[in-house]
């Protein structure tokens, strides 16, 4: 059953240089109790998706379409109202924990801000419930790591208090910006299991971002790959492992580097400028296998079984 | 906490010690000495004053008398008021000196502060609306404008067309004596503040805890007084010590242009008439302030910031 509906969203941002095509008419459902991956390289849109989700867009971006969470539509609702749903029911987790608490307020505050806001704790009562959360996502001495700023703190740990904040209210939908990146690759394998166990103990539904496939791979349930703001295939992660069908992700597949063979096999070219996108396929420059069709603007979605998407003018059927 | 307060007053000492020689080589190798010039003197008046000013003495001796006047908190004599105490001068009995300087920065400041960051924020908070670019406007005429042209226009305006304010004079020292050089002082510093305070909270609000913040669901309201305004404000005090201690040693042409009989009078008439004593207890005076402010500076960032805190 889906929870959160995205459909033909479309995000622009108006900047000095003209308009910036970050997110073109992508949709996508987020089912319940699964973890729904979104895998593409800098600038493809995914973060700024999740953000639309939120609310959270800069001034200048101008949006179109809709967010549908639990059949109530979040894009244009008053702030009001969003603040009720953000932080509570959708709770939300950032790429580089060293900036993304506080520094001049202690760990304590922060944390139990949430249950003060929306479910009206009292002061006690939510540092209990804190404390308890801070032990659930393995932080030891949690009662003194409450009195602790974010400094005195690892990125690793800051990370875990991230998910502790945004697990406090038990939200339905977790999203997860590239919580990992910032941090060293065994904090990195601990925080994925951590997110991994929160999916069967909280009954959420999970929006994983990563511009790492492999870390999408070993999460997720489903993975969304995002290339220039397009959806340019969806599948389950056996179907995107061992079937995929874009030459995009083929070729994300085929670069991982691979310890049997020196060689390392890179997506040659750059992204497209989203400030003026071609017509049709945004891979087409990169594209190994480009045809006529692709560089008349043609575009096409197709749908396989089991759920298998794809946006690309290749027959693969 | 209060260990680092005595570590940075015993630091003080030996920088107060520099900046006295320094001040006391520089005003003793400019040429001339107070008593030569205006008025003829015969060759044994001259010498009897030298005398007993210590000025025939060599330089290290009379560096010596100095330092040692100044332990004992006693700033000399001044050479061109004769009989006269320099501490007399700057701290009299009556009103005069430092304490019209002192009244003027406090009435200035109680303006300047509020005013500067409460228009700063909200220039920040609404950027690029028609609020911010009035403020910013402001910011751009009165940083440009020098208070020797908005001193005399206010008084045109206020005292010479409306007869609202009195052009001049100290009188008793209240605020109706006092608003014009007040606002002047205000116009003056109040775009600094403004600025950056402005720039500050723009920054602020950019940072990825304001979007934890706002991603938790919290009210503008919460993210402004609880996230945003301890980091806005730490710039802001950072240019708040020297600003003080600027109009507190003396707002020489706002002084001038009203008359008041403060610190401000007192340095210019120091230079002019090469009263060496006076000149350098003002400069000693206004870096012991600035060591002051800057203590204080060094405590605010102290008490708003945990990252100093071991």
């Amino acid at each position: 059953m889906s929870i959160l509906s995205i459909n033909d969203l479309v995000i622009k941002f108006a900047v000095e240089d003209g308009i910036v095509h970050a997110v073109n008419n992508i949709s996508l459902e987020l089912n319940q109790n699964e973890i729904l991956g979104i895998v593409g390289e800098s600038g493809s849109g995914k973060s700024q998706t999740v953000l639309a989700i939120m609310g959270l867009l800069a001034n200048n971006a101008l949006i179109s379409g809709s967010i549908k969470f639990n059949n109530q539509e979040l894009l244009g609702i008053s702030k009001a109202k969003l603040n009720k749903i953000r932080g509570n029911e959708i709770a939300m987790i950032f790429q580089d924990p060293m900036t993304a608490l506080n520094p001049y307020l202690n760990i304590q505050t922060q944390l139990i801000e949430p249950l003060l806001l929306h479910r009206c704790y009292t002061k006690s009562d939510a540092i209990a419930e804190a404390i308890r959360m801070l032990d659930f996502v393995k932080i030891h001495d949690a009662r003194n790591k409450l009195k602790c700023y974010p400094h005195q703190l690892s990125g690793g740990m800051l990370q875990r208090v991230m998910i502790a904040m945004a697990l406090l209210t038990k939200p339905k939908i977790l999203i997860a910006d590239e919580p990992t990146t910032a941090l060293d690759v065994t904090v990195q394998t601990e925080i994925l299991d951590l997110i991994n166990q929160l999916k069967v103990e909280f009954n959420m539904a999970t929006i994983l971002i990563s511009h790492d496939i492999g870390v999408i791979l070993n999460v997720c349930d489903r993975v969304n790959v995002m290339y220039a703001g397009s959806i340019m295939e969806r599948a389950n992660v056996h179907d995107i492992f061992y079937k995929a069908k874009h030459p995009y992700t083929k070729a994300l597949l085929k670069s991982i580097p691979n310890q049997e063979s020196d060689i390392l096999y890179p997506i040659s070219g750059e992204p497209p400028n989203l400030l003026k996108l071609p017509n049709g396929c945004p891979f087409q420059e990169r594209c190994e296998n480009k045809f006529s069709k692709c560089t008349q603007g043609i575009f096409i979605k197709r749908e396989f079984s089991n759920g298998h998407y794809i946006n690309c003018n290749l027959d693969e059927s | 906490m209060i260990l680092f307060i005595i570590k940075r007053l015993l630091l003080a000492i030996p920088t107060l010690f520099f900046i006295v020689l320094i001040v006391f080589s520089l005003v003793h190798l400019t040429p001339g000495d107070p008593f030569q010039g205006e008025k003829a003197m015969s060759p044994e008046v001259l010498k009897a004053l030298r005398h007993q000013y210590h000025l025939d003495l060599p330089f290290w001796q009379q560096f010596f008398y100095y330092i040692n006047n100044l332990m004992h908190g006693d700033f000399g004599q001044s050479y061109k008021f004769i009989g006269q105490s320099i501490n007399e001068l700057i701290f009299p009995d009556n009103m005069g000196g430092f304490w019209v300087t002192l009244n003027l920065s406090l009435y200035s400041m109680l303006i300047i502060i509020p005013v500067g960051i409460v228009l700063g924020v909200y220039a920040g908070l609404y950027k690029n609306s028609f609020l911010d670019k009035l403020v910013v406007t402001f910011n751009v005429i009165f940083s440009a404008v020098p208070t020797m042209v908005t001193g005399p226009l206010l008084v045109l305006l206020f005292a010479v067309t409306f007869h609202i304010f009195p052009a001049s004079g100290y009188g008793d020292g209240g605020l109706y004596n006092l608003f014009l050089p007040v606002m002047v002082l205000a116009l003056a510093y109040i775009p600094t503040i403004c600025v950056v305070t402005r720039g500050s909270i723009i920054e602020v609000l950019n940072s990825n805890y304001i979007r934890t913040a706002r991603a938790k669901g919290l009210s503008d309201r919460v993210i402004i007084f609880k996230h945003a305004i301890r980091p806005t404000l730490i710039p802001v005090i950072s240019v708040l010590g020297p600003m003080f201690v600027s109009v507190l040693v003396g707002a020489i042409v706002t002084e001038q242009v009203f008359a008041l009989p403060g610190l401000g009078i007192l340095t210019t008439n120091a230079a002019t008439n090469r009263d060496y004593n006076l000149i350098m207890a003002i400069t000693i005076f206004g870096s012991f302030l600035t060591i002051i402010f800057n203590l204080l500076v060094d405590i605010m960032y102290f008490v708003l910031d945990p990252r100093i805190k071991k």
